[in-house]
């Protein structure tokens, strides 16, 4: 993995599994945390939701919960949360941006 | 119960996909599938939505197996597999079904079609080159110059399908459609 793969922004699909897993959560609790939060505009297709979890899994974002459990639970890590953080600042970042310079052209 | 069996055989399986959308419009819904052949049962028209998935590996690899056992959580069937192809379904009443909700995600899945049409392109071209001076076999390869036109319309246009991918990637989210 690449350092800028590290860097860069969240997709949305990951950012929301990232909020969702701070509890441990199957995935389909994932599909409808982020559906009812979102107020439904952000949807995960399963396919999606799938891939997303393999790639976090890999990069040690996410764990798989070892548990007699039906359904296959995950959680975030310490690494997953700083990237939540990380993101976070980003996104906090844009939306200043954004307030100063829209103000700015409408006066 | 009534049951039919249909025989017919697709390049492509978007036309697949839509066909058997149409099928199950039609009160068919398709409970089994071996080359060429599938096998309906009468169900309530619409009933189902159908995907066709093409796996990263063969059904009995752990990969594959993690893959249908989460969609089976998640509440869609797995309704049978063909070579790294899986059949999917899901109750209309439980919602709209797409597998899909990100663009990256698409993008691999069409990179994954690309490659295989393209491989069984290639292998199918071999064939017709290494008898095209056999008078032997001069009707024969006629099924094989026909399959290697066919995959390359479907190779043409998965490219173009992931190229306009990628183009609406670099501007943005995908929308949740419905």
């Amino acid at each position: 993995m690449t350092q800028q793969s590290n860097t860069g922004a969240l997709t949305e699909a990951v950012y929301y599994i990232l909020l969702s897993l701070q509890v441990p959560r199957h995935g389909y609790g994932m599909m409808q945390f982020v559906q009812e939060l979102s107020q439904g505009r952000v949807r995960l297709a399963p396919g999606t939701l799938y891939g997303a979890l393999s790639s976090l899994v890999e990069r040690g974002w996410i764990q798989a919960l070892e548990g007699t459990a039906r359904k296959k639970e995950y959680e975030i890590t310490d690494a997953g949360r700083e990237a939540l953080k990380t993101e976070l600042r980003r996104l906090e970042e844009l939306v200043r941006h954004g307030h100063e310079w829209t103000k700015e052209l409408d006066t | 119960m009534k049951t039919k069996t249909v025989y017919r055989i697709f390049v492509d399986y978007e036309k697949e996909e839509k066909w058997l959308n149409e099928m199950v419009e039609k009160g068919w819904a398709l409970e089994s599938f071996r080359f060429m052949r599938y096998r309906f049962r009468s169900v309530e028209p619409g009933m189902y939505t159908y995907r066709i998935e093409l796996l990263r590996e063969l059904p009995s690899h752990p990969d594959s197996k993690a893959y249908m056992a989460f969609m089976t959580e998640v509440g869609i069937e797995v309704v049978d597999t063909s070579y790294r192809w899986v059949f999917l379904r899901k109750r209309t009443s439980d919602g709209p079904f797409q597998l899909y909700s990100d663009f990256d995600s698409m993008i691999q899945r069409e990179t994954r079609i690309i490659q295989l049409y393209g491989t069984v392109l290639l292998a199918n071209f071999v064939v017709v080159l290494a008898n095209f001076s056999n008078p032997v076999a001069k009707w024969t390869i006629l099924l094989n110059i026909v399959v290697v036109a066919m995959l390359a319309y479907a190779v043409q246009h998965h490219t173009w399908k992931m190229r306009t991918l990628k183009g609406l990637k670099a501007i943005g989210e995908m929308k949740s459609s419905d």
